[in-house]
């Protein structure tokens, strides 16, 4: 049985349920006593009446032989008989509910390389599932965000909606967005960035057939901290975008943003990284959307 | 003069990468990089698995189907990549 949780759950101001917290500690107290390797960020396994058989510290559970060899120990030693999962496997990171009229917002930060005159993921070069490249570079990091209806209505003006009208967006809902463009660091606690400059404008390109098209142009200077103490690492970015209203319900019917360039680190170590906001349905993405393009309800 | 050429032609490359797009090509470009840096389904191979959402559901069902439990604590927030 695969399960894991997230320690801040598990903290006397968590989230979990007061048992969930007593076996937690139960299963740390007992790992220590049978002398296993313990900690916050570990790996264990446990036999089938819940007392742990064996661990591996999260810098030896990324590396693929030494996790498989773990499990293999298991199989050895307890035999467990062959079949299907108990749970039917579904994606993990599914969105949010939203209330008609909201809008939900898909993020994805990922460091990048440049190949040509692009910049693109890194692939291969990220070493996914390789024991000697357990970086933080290999995976994309994603983050939902939800804006109200209300919310909503603050992203554009009700009226004269015209080509070539323009406004900045509303800065509030700007920078909770803006908080979540960084890439993979150990650090996700957002009330630790320190946003210096944002700005995003907007600008009417065109309306028609009842839909009025808006450009995006942005900005953004954060520091944002790798680990969970100050340092000097800091986000620049760029982005476009183009945000498409219906005038007559006043809704948001699409939300796009990609940044043009971004980068994240010290002064004299900068990353280049990329953020995009939205989903198109591509079929390289393991979600699963019902909504008209998981964007808008 | 071929120093100055090859400067000139790095400089255009360099560019062409990093010109923001123009309006008409404003929706091409968000739309293509939307779909380029999705996650992957290699790197989401970790929906592949039948996750169970509490220590205690793992340990019940671990005990009604005789299966060991492979259980993992951690900072964040696993399954969005923010740990």
């Amino acid at each position: 049985m695969p399960v894991y949780v997230s320690n801040e759950d598990y903290r006397a101001s968590g989230s979990a349920s007061a048992d969930e917290k007593s076996e937690y500690q139960r299963l740390y107290r007992e790992a220590l006593q049978a002398k296993l390797s313990t900690g916050t960020v570990h790996a264990y396994v446990l036999t089938s009446d819940g007392h742990p058989l064996d661990s591996l510290h999260v810098a030896d559970a990324s590396k693929v032989e030494l996790l498989t060899a773990m499990l293999e120990r298991a199989v050895e030693k307890l035999k467990p008989a062959e079949g299907k999962p108990v749970i039917a496997p579904r994606a993990q990171a599914a969105p949010p509910t939203c209330e008609d009229g909201g809008l939900v917002l898909h993020l994805t930060s990922r460091y990048l390389r440049k190949q040509g005159s692009e910049l693109v993921p890194l692939g291969e070069q990220a070493g996914l599932g390789q024991s000697r490249n357990a970086s933080w570079s290999a995976y994309a990091a994603e983050n939902w965000i939800v804006f109200t209806r209300d919310e909503c209505s603050r992203l554009f003006p009700a009226a004269n909606l015209r080509a070539g009208s323009t406004w900045s967006l509303d800065r509030d809902l700007l920078a909770r967005l803006l908080n979540h463009f960084y890439p993979a660091t150990e650090n996700n606690d957002v009330a630790k960035n320190r946003i210096g400059e944002q700005d995003a404008r907007a600008t009417v390109l065109s309306l028609e057939q009842g839909v009025v098209r808006v450009r995006l142009d942005g900005s953004l200077r954060m520091k944002h901290p790798f680990y969970h103490k100050d340092d000097e690492n800091t986000v620049s970015a760029t982005f476009v975008g183009y945000l498409d209203v219906d005038v007559k319900s006043q809704r948001v019917r699409t939300f796009r943003l990609a940044t043009d360039r971004a980068t994240y680190g010290t002064p004299t170590n900068p990353r280049d990284f990329g953020v995009v906001v939205g989903y198109t349905g591509s079929s390289r993405n393991a979600f699963k959307f019902d909504g008209p393009g998981g964007e808008c309800r | 003069m071929n120093k100055l050429i090859f400067a000139m032609v790095l400089a255009l490359i360099a560019a062409s990468a990093f010109a923001t797009p123009d309006n008409a090509q404003l929706v091409a470009f968000v739309d293509g990089r939307l779909k380029a840096w999705q996650p992957t389904l290699e790197e989401r191979r970790f929906d592949e698995i039948g996750w169970v959402t509490s220590i205690s559901e793992a340990e019940r069902l671990a005990a009604k189907n005789k299966r060991p439990i492979f259980y993992f604590t951690h900072d964040g927030r696993m399954a969005i990549g923010r740990c």
